[in-house]
């Protein structure tokens, strides 16, 4: 073996050796529909600028809501797509407020977890 | 192996090795359980490279590389629309995958255990078996020598020997993932040859 092909075999072994968790069916179905929704360009129409700022971030803001009672409510150790995807959509978020909402969920459920529910 | 659509070059990881970039891009477009297929695919197609792509990151904590390396998926998987198919998929990936891993690093602030004796890619090597041919003993011996040799590269240098090596992907392409001219990527891949071959005395290149 010449040396690029070890080195190529050196990655290959670490890549085979790395666990792989697998989102759920559930947890796919959320991701795609909330991508759908950043994908989503506001529409014109005859809302004035307020109405159609907060029209803006609702579907969004909706989409992380669910994806943050998903993972604060489920303790599963299988589930490995909404804390990620929450921070996707709290970008969409004016401000640091998807972060701040994020940082509070994700802080409740560990807290509902630890304690047993 | 084939390695321009990127996806197939993990055909022993993942069970998506006939799947074609191109494919997948329309996957994505045309919804429901199509894209569906389609994301499940890019992960386990693109997972575990991500994972040890990431691993290159210092600043980014092993605690946090899977949620960094499923917002970048997440992130890769909403701008399929976008991506051009003649154009090799992996490059692609492995840019949105450096800006992610790059701006969790920045947030995270923090230093990471140094890759060495304890990385992933030291613990992945097999003792040498008893028994085995004299050659197969020196060619054993020498790909211990040479995962030990990455896995002691400065960060920057690991990423690159990681897309070269094991991706296949030219200098220029490295280039615009990692955001340095292609000259100097260049540059770097022939001192990572050299150091690899000071640590194992491997000539060939």
């Amino acid at each position: 073996m010449t040396l690029d092909a070890h080195a190529r075999a050196a990655f290959d072994r670490e890549i085979r050796a790395t666990p792989q968790p697998l989102p759920t069916d559930l947890e796919i179905g959320l991701a795609l529909d909330a991508i759908s929704t950043l994908q989503r360009k506001p529409q014109p129409g005859p809302m004035r600028s307020g109405a159609r700022d907060i029209a803006q971030y609702l579907a969004p803001a909706c989409a992380l809501a669910a994806a943050c009672l998903i993972a604060a409510l489920s303790g599963r150790p299988g589930t490995v797509l909404p804390r990620p995807l929450a921070t996707e959509l709290a970008r969409t978020l004016p401000g640091d407020t998807g972060t701040r909402f994020t940082l509070f969920i994700i802080l409740a459920g560990d807290s509902l977890r630890s304690a047993g529910r | 192996m084939r390695e321009p659509d990127g996806i197939s070059s993990v055909a022993s990881t993942s069970n998506v090795a006939d799947l074609r970039a191109a494919d997948l891009r329309e996957m994505a477009i045309a919804g429901g359980d199509s894209a569906r297929s389609a994301f499940s695919a890019l992960w386990a197609g693109y997972y575990r490279r991500l994972s040890v792509f990431a691993s290159a990151y210092r600043g980014l904590a092993e605690a946090d590389r899977h949620d960094a390396i499923a917002d970048a998926l997440i992130a890769a998987f909403g701008a399929l629309p976008s991506y051009d198919p003649r154009r090799p998929l992996s490059p692609w990936v492995y840019r949105i995958a450096a800006n992610r891993f790059s701006d969790a690093a920045r947030r995270a602030a923090r230093v990471s255990v140094p890759v060495g004796a304890d990385s992933p890619i030291a613990e992945a090597m097999d003792p040498p078996a008893p028994g085995d041919h004299a050659a197969e003993s020196a060619d054993r011996d020498l790909a211990e020598r040479c995962r030990a040799a990455i896995a002691d590269l400065p960060e920057l240098d690991r990423r690159i020997a990681m897309l070269r090596f094991y991706e296949g992907i030219n200098a220029s392409d490295i280039g615009q993932t990692l955001g340095m001219p292609a000259g100097t990527v260049r540059w770097r891949i022939s001192a990572i040859r050299a150091s690899i071959r000071a640590a194992t005395g491997e000539d060939r290149p």
